[in-house]
């Protein structure tokens, strides 16, 4: 192909525009002459404590009854005794046989079982552990509120009420756990319209505990068995319920009644000013601060650390294992003045840029350090419904561990109270933004 | 009627005041001090004579008389892109800033009076440096980078009027707004983006100034030209926000070209001027006031051979300068070598320019900055 050299030379000047237009974006970075011809640090960082607590409380009842991911069922000794409470409130009355077109009536239960999904990290091997079930059927037609009463349902576990139990050698607790259930038991509940409600006790000679799934995290208990009499089960297979509750339409309790903890004997409280996160039932602590105006919001602040002093809880379940201790925005505004349930409405784990790095016990002591810059400045910026600059804490393992810390609270010395640790570069913009 | 301004915030604007000239002066780059770097107010065209012709020259608006050279009604318009390169202590570090330097609009009114108006970067105050900082806080090193860059400049808005009361001779004058806008931020960037938050901090500050300026040339066609020009600054205003920080004046500027043309195809040029950048005070002017700089070039413009129907010309040139602003309190001087292309599109209703310039800045400090300058212009005459 020909071309006039016109035409080059249009293309060549379209060719020098178009590198001119490529070398468009800036690269300004120039420090070789750094530092005789390099600003300095216009102005250092400083740094301060602050006592900013304005009000700190621990609040019990964490999670709520049914929104357990876990459930942990344990007997130990002086310190924990909890049990869970499994309801399949609605039974089958047919099946429908194998190679059968239609339903046939159950007339009876064979190989009735329940069957538990066990969070192994939890499980405290070393001696035999015995998963005990009991019928814990409070005899009226509904869910009522005293069906979740820890002293209507404590006395429910006794022996004329054992629907099966099974001794677990340490090594054969694996995931999945088959206790069996009274064949004769089953088959009257679902004979008789009355819901099954199974109560589930863990003993043991040594720290016996389990750590179950539930609804939560969609591996509740599950219900087996085959609807026919024994002997007569040929061709029949298993039916396989998951947890039902028939709490009234209206309750807010209607979703979370299917299999849910109550506690018998919980982690020790105290009666020392001290601020109290995890344990079972499960703490959260509420803290709300008044940060100098000063510094927040005349200042850029680039570090925010709340220091809290572990006191050490040696009554603690597993006081010697580690876990972590949450900080979390809270998500209620000023509105709601119910710590308790301003508690409820937090902000995810991790959320506005809130850590913390350690990993501690129970029975540890000492400074702890929770960050919180990014939720300090959204204090400042007003990204978030804040109104009351709070923070709550809570363990990772709420609900489902006993593990409970103690610190000190605003009562306590003067030296150990709450605060924190601004750091801080004072404020110098102000012909507005770019 | 006065204004009470509150405690806190006034003790905040003097922060600011003191604070702003600390940041600005000092950039890492020779050319960049204090207020900026003049590219020169120069067309791609003038570029490539090193700014010879430049009082001569209607796409630099530099003379208010020269516009009427378009004799018909033009737009023109430069892109400018810099590649920097920064030697000290045995390292160099590279850098690129792009420009938009000129803007020229004309359009004649009967055969004697044009009118036309402009905008050109007079400071360019672009740049940006990083260091690394560390801090002792609470027991902790706290390290950091600390960036500060600038971003913004001074432009030269004017509005022109040219008259040719006689074939020898034109007269312009020109009325000038010179404003800007320059945002300083200055930002940490933590090693530990756990514990620390990043901060960013920017500093908008304003200018407004006036001046006027007029211009005359005495064109000889077969031998060539004189122009002079001089713009009068009027006062400078640097503000943030609504607070006036300082007041100077717009620098006043003397300039004079001389082109000889009486060699066939061959224009030879010589220019200088003066510019009394003092005048700008205490702006910006922690690392040293601003000086008064010469400015003096010369160069040559070619009719090359046709490409086809496209007529070529060919452009070389020197020029040295100072610039306005010391580095660590010595005056910048800038040498610098020029060539450009020009060619003739669409039957003369398109006029493509193309210079490069290589130039060499020192100020006896043991840094020494050189720079490839790509000027592209384009004029356009409907």
């Amino acid at each position: 192909m020909h071309l006039p050299r016109s035409r080059w030379v249009v293309f060549a000047v379209a060719a020098v525009v178009a590198a001119g237009i490529g070398a468009c974006s800036d690269n300004l970075e120039s420090n070789a002459a750094c530092p005789s011809l390099c600003p300095g640090l216009a102005d250092s960082l400083r740094d301060t404590v602050v006592d900013a607590v304005m009000i700190d409380s621990s609040v019990s009842g964490f999670p709520a009854i049914g929104q357990e991911p876990f459930l942990l069922i344990g007997t130990r000794g002086d310190t924990l005794d909890t049990r869970a409470i499994i309801r399949y409130d609605s039974l089958p009355t047919f099946y429908v046989p194998t190679n059968s077109p239609t339903d046939s009536a159950i007339v009876g239960v064979d190989s009735a079982s329940l069957m538990l999904r066990v969070d192994t990290s939890e499980t405290k091997p070393g001696a035999p552990v015995t998963i005990s079930l009991y019928d814990v059927d409070t005899g009226g037609t509904d869910s009522s509120a005293t069906d979740t009463a820890v002293a209507v349902l404590a006395p429910l576990f006794s022996p004329d009420r054992l629907l099966g139990s099974k001794t677990f050698a340490p090594e054969s607790l694996v995931d999945s756990l088959k206790v069996p259930l009274s064949n004769d038991s089953v088959y009257y509940k679902l004979s008789h319209g009355r819901p099954l409600r199974i109560g589930i006790q863990v003993t043991g000679t040594d720290r016996a505990q389990i750590r179950i799934g539930t609804s939560v995290n969609f591996v509740p208990p599950q219900l087996m068995f085959k609807p026919a009499p024994h002997g007569d089960t040929t061709g029949v297979t298993f039916l396989s319920l998951s947890p039902m509750t028939r709490t009234p339409v209206g309750s807010p309790l209607i979703n979370d009644l299917q299999d849910y903890l109550i506690v018998l004997k919980g982690t020790p409280n105290t009666t020392a000013p001290l601020l109290t996160v995890g344990g079972l039932p499960g703490h959260r602590v509420y803290l709300r601060f008044n940060l100098p105006s000063s510094i927040v919001d005349s200042s850029t602040v680039v570090r925010a650390t709340l220091l809290l002093m572990q006191v050490p809880n040696p009554l603690s379940p597993d006081a010697r294992d580690s876990t972590t201790v949450w900080p979390q925005a809270l998500l209620a505004s000023s509105a709601i003045t119910d710590l308790g349930r301003a508690l409820r409405l937090l902000a995810a784990a991790g959320a506005i840029g809130l850590d913390t790095l350690e990993r501690f016990a129970p029975a540890d002591s000492g400074l702890r350090q929770f960050e919180m810059v990014q939720l300090v400045r959204a204090w400042h910026t007003g990204l978030t419904a804040t109104d009351p600059r709070a923070l709550a804490l809570r363990t990772a393992l709420e609900g489902e561990s006993g593990a409970e810390y103690w610190f000190y609270s605003s009562k306590g010395p003067l030296a150990l109270r709450p605060r924190i640790r601004l750091t801080y570069a004072p404020n110098r913009s102000v012909g507005g933004s770019p | 009627m006065t204004t009470r301004i509150p405690c806190v915030r006034g003790l905040l604007l003097v922060a600011a005041a003191c604070l702003v000239p600390a940041l600005a002066a000092a950039q890492g780059n020779l050319s960049v001090q204090g207020l900026g770097y003049p590219p020169g107010q120069f067309s791609a065209r003038s570029l490539g004579t090193g700014g010879a012709i430049g009082e001569m020259d209607p796409t630099s608006p530099v003379n208010p008389a020269a516009i009427i050279e378009f004799g018909a009604p033009a737009l023109s318009m430069q892109m400018e892109p810099e590649f920097r390169s920064v030697t000290a202590n045995g390292s160099s570090q590279s850098s690129s800033t792009q420009r938009f330097p000129v803007f020229v609009a004309a359009m004649p009114f009967g055969e004697h009076f044009m009118v036309g108006a402009s905008s050109s970067t007079l400071l360019d105050r672009s740049w940006q440096t990083t260091s690394p900082q560390q801090q002792l806080i609470a027991g902790d090193t706290v390290r950091f980078n600390s960036t500060t860059k600038s971003d913004g400049s001074l432009n030269d808005l004017a509005l022109t009027f040219a008259y040719v009361p006689r074939s020898w001779l034109r007269l312009g004058v020109a009325l000038h707004a010179v404003n800007g806008r320059d945002v300083v931020t200055t930002s940490r960037f933590f090693e530990d983006t756990v514990r620390y938050g990043n901060t960013s901090t920017p500093i908008a500050t304003t200018y407004a100034g006036n001046a006027l300026s007029a211009g005359v040339e005495f064109v000889e066609p077969s031998l060539g030209g004189i122009a002079i020009s001089y713009r009068r600054g009027g006062p400078l205003e640097q503000k943030i926000g609504d607070t006036t920080l300082a007041t100077a004046h717009v620098p006043d500027h003397f300039g004079v070209g001389v082109v000889f043309s009486g060699f066939s195809g061959t224009t030879l040029a010589f220019r200088t001027a003066y510019d009394k950048w003092a005048a700008l005070g205490s702006l910006d002017a922690a690392n040293g006031a601003a000086m008064n700089s010469w400015d003096s070039s010369v160069g040559a413009e070619f009719t090359g051979p046709r490409l086809g129907d496209i007529p070529l010309a060919f452009r070389v040139g020197s020029r040295w300068r100072n610039l306005p602003f010391p580095a660590a309190g010595h005056q910048v001087h800038e040498g610098s070598l020029a060539g450009g292309v020009g060619l003739t599109l669409a039957q003369g209703r398109v006029l493509f320019d193309a210079g490069l310039v290589r130039a060499s800045r020192s100020a006896g400090i043991g840094v020494t900055e050189s720079a490839w300058t790509l000027s592209m212009g384009l004029t356009v005459r409907p």
